[in-house]
């Protein structure tokens, strides 16, 4: 379950951007300014996701295991 | 003026908040699944969520004096950042060992219920002037009655359930924010008075 909160999340991201292509102004930037190209909200929820998944989740599943090494020793 | 057009639009701060909230969601949840004993194992971990909320608590403050254009708006978004702060700093001093009690952890509910209560006193609109008004009145309904998710946590800090439901409330918190829109139509109703939608 935690591998999987970080993938879920990043589809979360995903299918947003798939309902709503509008959010994601680098898609059309002309015209668009500095802010509204910098804020991408379904990129941001998929950065999020991706983040951490390579980042928590690994350390957290690792420790996970450790612990129930020593709860069965 | 020209500081004005350097500053983002109001939106986007709300969509970076609900990116933080995001955050704490998925710290939340892993905290849940996995326990507080595993998540607290590495030092790094352990002050992840409370670094996260306490620097939102910090970052409020700006929002607080550059967004702001009234008095009642001005001490809602003050409340916020100084209740995110308390609990946030209260969170890190539980990390850090420097406070023994568990009942610090009630700074958490404290905050969403000052919170909560500062979004529908600073809002003046209806639910259906605006995607705006509409976003306050609902975000603060979900903060207060939210406020008992994490105050049965403070007493049940392992159950799995209380834990996977306080991440949802940060979910759909999250949610809210990233879909307000500074003047936008709710269910297909925008008050006159609101002015043009953007897009």
């Amino acid at each position: 379950m935690v591998l999987s909160l970080g993938p879920l999340c990043a589809l979360g991201g995903v299918v947003w951007a798939l309902l709503q292509p509008y959010r994601i102004t680098l898609l059309h930037p002309y015209g668009q300014g500095f802010w509204w190209l910098l804020s991408e909200p379904p990129i941001y929820v998929l950065l999020v996701g991706l983040a951490f998944h390579w980042l928590v989740a690994p350390g957290l599943v690792e420790d996970l295991e450790d612990a129930e090494r020593e709860q069965a020793q | 003026m020209i500081t004005a057009s350097f500053m983002p639009p109001s939106e986007h701060v709300h969509w970076w908040f609900a990116t933080g909230f995001l955050i704490l969601a998925l710290c939340f949840a892993a905290r849940a699944v996995v326990g507080p004993e595993v998540w607290d194992r590495r030092p790094w971990r352990r002050y992840l969520f409370p670094s996260v909320l306490f620097a939102m608590g910090l970052l409020m403050f700006p929002v607080m004096v550059f967004f702001t254009n009234s008095t009642i708006h001005m001490v809602a978004h003050g409340s916020w950042a100084e209740t995110m702060m308390l609990a946030g700093g209260a969170q890190l001093g539980l990390a850090a060992g420097k406070l023994k009690s568990p009942l610090w952890n009630l700074t958490i509910p404290l905050g969403l219920f000052v919170g909560g209560v500062a979004i529908l006193v600073h809002e003046q609109n209806a639910w259906l002037y605006s995607r705006a008004a509409f976003g306050h009145h609902l975000l603060g309904w979900i903060a207060i009655g939210g406020a008992t998710i994490p105050l049965v946590l403070t007493f049940r800090p392992r159950s799995l359930v209380t834990g996977l439901c306080f991440a949802a409330l940060l979910v759909s918190v999250s949610t809210v924010l990233y879909a307000d829109r500074d003047t936008a139509p709710i269910f297909g109703h925008l008050s006159p008075e609101a002015g043009q939608p953007h897009r």
